[in-house]
């Protein structure tokens, strides 16, 4: 049964829509004409729902605004994301035949799809002289990751401001079977982290959030990699429609 | 007899459907010649002409949303010029004549710029904390009056169980707004409903 206040604020509501008619508008007009607070009420409803749709309608005019800014031809770095996202996706069509055969739960999808994302913050050499950071990325190549976590975190504690080495710690923590800790390394890449991470770090989060049986945040992290319209977003969405 | 403008119609189709890329596709397709044609017939430069049609665009989509654009009785760029010239008019305060298709197009559409959607305090304030109000309200609020969609498609949409459990949680996010607005104006002035 309706409350007094919930019939108040429906009567409101559908007569600042437009919904009312006949007997019940006249009655109603009549009602604001006598209690001032009636009438408050709704012109308060009325600016709330017009400062709703000024906001959205300024956001559609930033976007236009935005289309209109030339995007930045692709550097190497971006090549090089493209080929990571092709090696993630390897696993992918996998995962994606064996859950909608209903044989995996989400964490035994996210470890299907799971590939460690490619080196391209620091290339290894693999010569005598390679530098610290070279040394961890060779361990995570090699997918040492216990002590690829333990030479990035050095390199991290000496230049934390450095979001690659906290992607690839992530990955790390992810491929030892760390989702959790994966997570937060995820969250800050994607809070402080260049664009060029973002999609990227959604895609891990997803995946971690999955390995934690956290079904829902996951969905909200792979319509984040859609929303980004890059490589990841095909099988972003295979995932999101499997789990569902 | 009627002229068909079918791909025209599928534009705003989709644009009702609620796909933004026609949107921008709408913009992107006349904006050069709005553009053009403005600076040619008024007294206005390229920013502003830009402006106006971003206006115009904004208030096509506003019309198609709310359903007041159902069928096309003229080409989408005779729609969307008429509206620029009237923003132009009011706008920008040039002397604008409009001719007898854009008095009809500019009565029964809205076509104002986009200044003039809100323009009390209170609305402007609304819009402000609309950047703080955080998810679901904010996807809720937006598919909603933004995107024209029922509380049905909106359940659907956000993995809601049904549109009651949808509705509830709209009335929810419009009732903490309310009170973000209550706080920022000192006094209590409004009827707490």
């Amino acid at each position: 049964m309706k409350t007094q206040g919930e019939t108040k604020r429906n009567q409101i509501d559908r007569y600042v829509n437009n919904e009312m008619q006949g007997e019940e508008l006249a009655q109603f007009e009549q009602r604001m004409r006598e209690h001032v607070e009636l009438a408050e009420s709704v012109h308060f409803h009325r600016d709330v729902l017009q400062g709703i749709e000024y906001y959205f309608i300024k956001e559609l005019k930033k976007d236009l605004i935005q289309s209109d800014i030339p995007k930045p031809k692709r550097n190497l770095k971006t090549y090089l994301a493209i080929a990571a996202s092709v090696v993630v996706l390897a696993g992918a069509g996998l995962g994606y035949y064996f859950l909608k055969q209903g044989e995996m739960n989400p964490s035994g999808l996210a470890a299907t799809y799971f590939e460690p994302y490619p080196n391209i913050i620091a290339p290894v050499s693999r010569s005598a002289a390679a530098s610290s950071t070279e040394e961890a990325m060779q361990l995570y190549e090699t997918e040492q990751y216990a002590a690829a976590i333990t030479q990035l975190n050095s390199l991290i504690n000496q230049n934390p401001d450095h979001i690659g080495l906290v992607f690839y710690r992530g990955v790390s923590y992810l491929g030892s079977h760390q989702p959790e800790k994966a997570m937060a390394d995820f969250e800050n890449v994607i809070e402080k982290g260049e664009p060029s991470l973002r999609e990227p770090a959604y895609w891990y989060l997803g995946l971690s959030q999955l390995a934690t049986g956290q079904k829902v945040q996951a969905k909200a992290s792979f319509l984040r990699v859609n929303e980004a319209e890059g490589v990841l977003a095909g099988q972003s969405q295979q995932i999101l429609k499997a789990i569902q | 007899m009627q002229q068909v403008y079918t791909e025209d119609q599928q534009l705003i189709e989709q644009i009702r459907k609620g796909n933004e890329k026609s949107v921008v596709q709408v913009y992107q397709s006349f904006k050069g010649g709005f553009i053009h044609w403005a600076q040619l017939n008024y007294n206005i430069d390229e920013p502003s002409a830009t402006d106006a049609f971003q206006d115009a665009v904004v208030c096509l989509y506003n019309n198609i949303i709310k359903g007041r654009l159902e069928n096309l009785t003229s080409s989408l760029k005779t729609y969307l010029y008429a509206i620029g010239k009237n923003i132009i008019r009011k706008k920008l305060h040039q002397p604008v004549m409009l001719d007898k298709d854009d008095l009809w197009i500019v009565e029964h559409l809205k076509a104002e710029p986009i200044d003039s959607f809100a323009a009390n305090e209170r609305q402007q304030l609304v819009a402000r904390l609309m950047e703080t109000i955080g998810e679901p309200c904010k996807s809720i609020l937006r598919l909603f009056y933004f995107k024209g969609f029922t509380m049905e498609a909106i359940a659907k949409e956000m993995d809601y169980k049904n549109e009651n459990v949808a509705k509830t949680q709209k009335l929810r996010c419009i009732t903490s707004l309310k009170k973000m607005v209550r706080d920022k104006f000192s006094g209590g002035d409004f009827y707490d409903d």
